[in-house]
């Protein structure tokens, strides 16, 4: 009863939030969405204050009230000074961040003072979710590039969700804060999980017929495996026909075409499968081999480079995952 | 947030200079051990921020406090506001080698806030509270630097933006100043200690005046509101003394009561309604500095007053309270009046009469003979005027006096000052059967021309006396005048001879007029910041806002007030103006600017269409404006990701020539 009325809170504090300053792509802190109050810090400076003013008073020294009226108009001046120390900031993300599932996943954002003015800004906690805050200072530039990291706890599409901008500059007395919300996220790819052998599609089963058959006549022979080599070596074929890992013996190297598939990993659930098949696109991104993907739903042609993996990982991250495709179509 | 749990270089340099300065105005009265403790502790402080030693562990503290507090027990044997003060100094010194964190940073600048606010328990002039200002500056630059990253810590700027953020503050400062109420004490504190007493004392004895005539210190000031009475006129009434042993004089019981005195104007009419007031009337403030005593100074006779006085039958007035620190009131006073015409009463008749049977038998004898050659009061105190004239010498360094100290000064030392000249004289005239007192105050001041006011210094310290004629009332009469009528008419300053004015030591004073001139626009300056600054009290408020609304009808009121309601409107919407232009991006400007160009002509943009949307269906609507609209709508989206300055003046000039 009591979590759901505090759920129900939470939600209605969180509407609120998204109404005050809506899930944007450039975001410029202003008034509507700049809360100021005072620290803990700033509570006991007024309880000094209060106590300054008794010893004023009761001695009816006037030099000692100047002095506590001094401060409390520091502590005035200072809340501007701590809300102008936010207000005009632009945040702006600069491209959609990866990461794998276990891992951080990097948020690279642009922030810099939006007003025609210069001025200065300082010693600004930028964090998101529980992650340690960055600390942003914009004193001889106008505009700097920070990355957030976040922890990525499951494959698909990873936004951010709200970012806690706050600062409690000059002195600490009061805190000015602010909730965004960035057309930004993350494409989180499975975790890669090592498995000793790949799941290569068979030569001569239902997809035999992709794969070609024409260099055979290019290495010398074949050699025990031994553990520890180059996977580029790896008679891949042979071991699709079912003849066991062996070596190619052969000086020119020529890239193979190979295909991993989703079928050929019997007996484990989504996650694992998925988690296997990032660890051999991942391992075959590193060699020149022409490399392929099979999935129940979608078949990734062959192809070899930086952004044919990509390609790959995006799948095995978005499998399954209409939401989290459409958002990261929605961001490019 | 999280804790910035390091402390920079930076703060730790700007504590270590603000800590120095606050300290500084507390040598005074903090004793010597504490400022080795301080050295200590600042050179531990240091070591441990170079790495070299660490923090003090728990042992070492406890020792160090219990050393601090043993040592405050032993110096200072009482546990008044002084002790207090070095208490939060220890406190303040200590706290420095607890010092790890960003916390504890913040709670040292908190403890050295309040110390500074101490220092004016002890100093009030223009100068401590510029001092003050100086080290709020330091203090808070040092609270400004822990605050700062570290990767931007630059110790010129840091101070740079506290100086800036407490000269924005001043203004507001000086508002709550002035419209604070003030509330009076709440509850009784302890007084500052009183460790130099200066100022009057309650009694007088032969050579109980040295110290005072030898001190150059402020007594009070004064301003008359309306016309300067003459140097001669000023005679400073603070305490009548009626009461003798034969060497020295004391206040009768009857003086000393305080329930003999009137604190309201009402009680007060049961005194005032003997005098017979006369026409030159004064109207004047003192501001009066602390003496540890509740007595005020006025002239004679005292007619209405303001402040906390009560008024006594003896024509004087006397503060509640033992003045601690300045103290400001006004007296009106009519200088040409009749007390007491009507006759005395009998106990007072006795009191003034009184005299001790044993001592000074000679001067008795004097007394008698002279009435009866005399034959008359009148023609008695011309003869024991005219015997001051022609046989004594005023200075300060006269002889001592033994037992029958009247006697030996009539007959044979014949060198004295005020109270000798005027405790003989009333014993002279008591002798004769003439009711007669002593009458102890101030006499002159040096005048400011500048500021208008009368400065009265301790070395102004004067008696004189008093006689009852049937017929006049009290008449005031003052011996020294007729030795040496050139202190009453000119200061003191200039009725002394070369030993007594090197005496003063202000001989060098005397002669140079620039140090002279020097000092007296310092006086000026110090006198106004007391009348207007240390003097502001609850009162003077009323009466300063009083001036400003004075006569407020309703008319004017509405007046005033639609004027200020209508600033704070204009200041709203010029805020809300800026706010706009700061944060609208010019770019977005010019594309409304262009949509409400197109609204004109009946193709305003849609809710939630997007430009390109927006363009496809103006350019189908107008095939004319076709090129001019996709034109502005790609340099919008340009400008919005990622253009340049350029490309927001190109939108500006497309803009701005495009007519639909």
């Amino acid at each position: 009863m009591v979590t759901k009325r505090a759920s129900r809170i939470r939600d209605g504090i969180q509407r609120w939030l998204s109404r005050r300053s809506p899930k944007a792509r450039v975001v410029v802190l202003r008034h509507r969405s700049i809360y100021v109050l005072p620290t803990r810090y700033g509570l006991s400076f007024m309880a000094l204050l209060v106590a300054m003013w008794l010893l004023g008073t009761n001695y009816e020294n006037n030099l000692i009230l100047a002095i506590s009226f001094l401060l409390l108009s520091v502590l005035i001046v200072s809340t501007l000074y701590t809300y102008r120390n936010l207000a005009g900031l632009e945040f702006q993300p600069l491209a959609t961040g990866s990461g794998f599932v276990g891992n951080h996943a990097q948020f690279p954002l642009r922030v810099s003072a939006a007003q025609s003015k210069p001025r200065i800004y300082e010693n600004i906690h930028i964090s998101v979710k529980e992650e340690l805050p960055v600390v942003l200072d914009l004193v001889s530039e106008r505009e700097q590039q920070i990355s957030l990291t976040v922890l990525a706890h499951r494959r698909g599409w990873l936004e951010p969700g709200r970012l806690l901008i706050e600062t409690s500059f000059p002195f600490g007395l009061m805190r000015a804060w602010s909730w965004i919300e960035l057309e930004t996220g993350a494409i989180i790819y499975p975790a890669p999980i090592a498995s000793d052998l790949p799941p290569l599609a068979q030569a001569n089963e239902n997809y035999g017929e992709l794969i070609s058959r024409d260099n055979v006549e290019d290495f010398d022979g074949l050699m025990p495996y031994r553990p520890g080599a180059n996977l580029s070596q790896v008679a891949w074929k042979q071991y699709a026909r079912g003849a066991g890992l062996h070596l190619k013996e052969y000086v020119g190297y020529q890239s193979q075409d190979i295909w991993l598939d989703w079928h050929l990993l019997p007996g484990l659930d989504t996650e694992a499968r998925l988690s296997r098949l990032c660890f051999w696109v991942l391992q075959l991104g590193k060699t020149t081999d022409l490399y392929g993907l099979r999935l129940p739903n979608q078949t990734l042609e062959l192809g070899s480079g930086k952004q044919h993996q990509e390609r790959l990982l995006k799948a095995l991250a978005l499998y399954d995952d209409r939401l989290g495709a459409a958002r990261s179509i929605e961001h490019g | 947030m999280g804790e910035l749990e390091q402390i920079s270089r930076a703060g730790l340099t700007w504590i270590l200079i603000a800590q120095a300065a606050i300290l500084a105005p507390h040598v005074e009265h903090a004793p010597l051990w504490l400022w080795a403790v301080w050295a200590i502790v600042v050179l531990w402080r240091v070591q441990v921020f170079r790495g070299a030693w660490p923090f003090p562990g728990r042992l070492l503290k406890l020792t160090l406090i219990v050393v601090c507090c043993g040592g405050l027990l032993l110096t200072l044997r009482r546990f008044n506001m002084q002790a207090m003060v070095v208490l939060l100094l220890i406190g303040f010194i200590l706290k420095l080698l607890e010092m790890k964190r960003r916390r504890d940073f913040l709670a040292l600048c908190y403890l050295g806030y309040f110390v500074i606010a101490t220092q004016f328990l002890f100093f009030s002039n223009v100068i401590a509270a510029l001092y003050g200002f100086i080290c709020v500056v330091l203090l808070t630059t040092a609270l400004l630097a822990v605050n700062q990253s570290l990767e931007q810590q630059n110790i010129r700027r840091s101070l740079r933006t506290s100086t800036g953020i407490l000269l924005r503050a001043t203004p507001i400062l000086l508002l709550l100043f002035i419209l604070t109420p003030r509330l009076g004490p709440l509850w009784a504190v302890p007084n500052p200690a009183a460790t130099a007493q200066t100022g009057m004392s309650d009694t007088m004895s032969p050579g109980g005046f040295n110290q005072l005539t030898s001190s150059n210190e402020p007594a009070f000031r004064v301003t008359f509101l309306g016309s300067n009475p003459t140097p001669p006129e000023l005679y400073w009434r603070g305490l009548v003394l009626s009461r003798f042993d034969g060497r020295t004089w004391y206040q009768s019981h009857s003086q000393m009561l305080s329930t003999n005195l009137r604190w309201t104007p009402a009680s007060a009419s049961e005194f005032l309604q003997h005098i017979e007031f006369g026409g030159r009337e004064f109207q004047y403030e003192i501001i009066i500095e602390p003496s540890h005593r509740p007595w005020v100074y006025a002239l004679a006779a005292p007619r209405q007053w303001q402040g906390d006085l009560g008024f006594g039958y003896e024509l004087r007035l006397q503060h509640r309270l033992p003045i601690t620190q300045r103290l400001q009131y006004s007296v009106t006073s009519t200088t040409d009046y009749r007390y007491q015409v009507d006759g005395l009463a009998e106990w007072q008749r006795e009191q003034e009469l009184a005299l001790p049977r044993q001592r000074n038998p000679q001067t008795h004898e004097l007394a008698q003979r002279w009435l009866a050659e005399a034959g008359s009061p009148q023609a008695y105190i011309e003869k024991v005027l005219q015997f001051y004239r022609e046989n004594f010498t005023y200075t300060l360094q006269p002889d001592l006096l033994g037992e029958h100290s009247v006697d030996e000064f009539l007959l044979t030392t014949r060198r004295g000052f005020c109270e000798h000249f005027s405790s003989s004289f009333v014993v002279l005239m008591r002798a004769a059967g003439i009711p007669a007192r002593v009458v102890v105050g101030y006499q002159g001041g040096s005048y400011n021309p500048s500021e208008n006011y009368w400065l009265v210094r301790q070395r102004d310290a004067h008696a004189w006396a008093e006689v009852w004629l049937a017929g006049q009332g009290w008449v005031r009469i003052d011996p020294t005048a007729a030795v040496a009528p050139e202190r009453i008419e000119r200061g003191i300053d200039y009725s002394l001879n070369e030993v007594d004015s090197r005496l003063l030591g202000n001989a060098l004073a005397r002669r140079s007029t620039l140090i002279n001139q020097l000092s007296m626009y310092w006086d000026a300056v110090d006198y106004n910041w007391t009348r207007w600054v240390l003097s502001y009290n609850s009162s003077r408020q009323q009466e300063l806002l009083g001036n400003w609304f004075a006569d407020v009808n309703s008319r004017k009121l509405m007046v005033w007030l639609s004027f200020a309601v209508g600033c704070a409107l204009i200041g709203w919407l010029w805020v809300i103006y800026r706010g706009r232009r700061i944060f609208q991006f010019p770019a977005d400007r010019y594309y409304l600017r262009f949509a409400q160009k197109l609204a004109r002509v009946s193709l305003a943009r849609e809710v939630g269409e997007s430009p390109q949307e927006y363009a496809a269906r103006v350019g189908t609507a107008r095939p004319d404006l076709k090129t001019d609209v996709q034109r502005i709508t790609t340099l919008y989206e340009v400008s919005n990701y990622g253009g340049n300055d350029k490309v927001v003046d190109d939108l500006a000039r497309a803009v701005r020539r495009f007519s639909p």
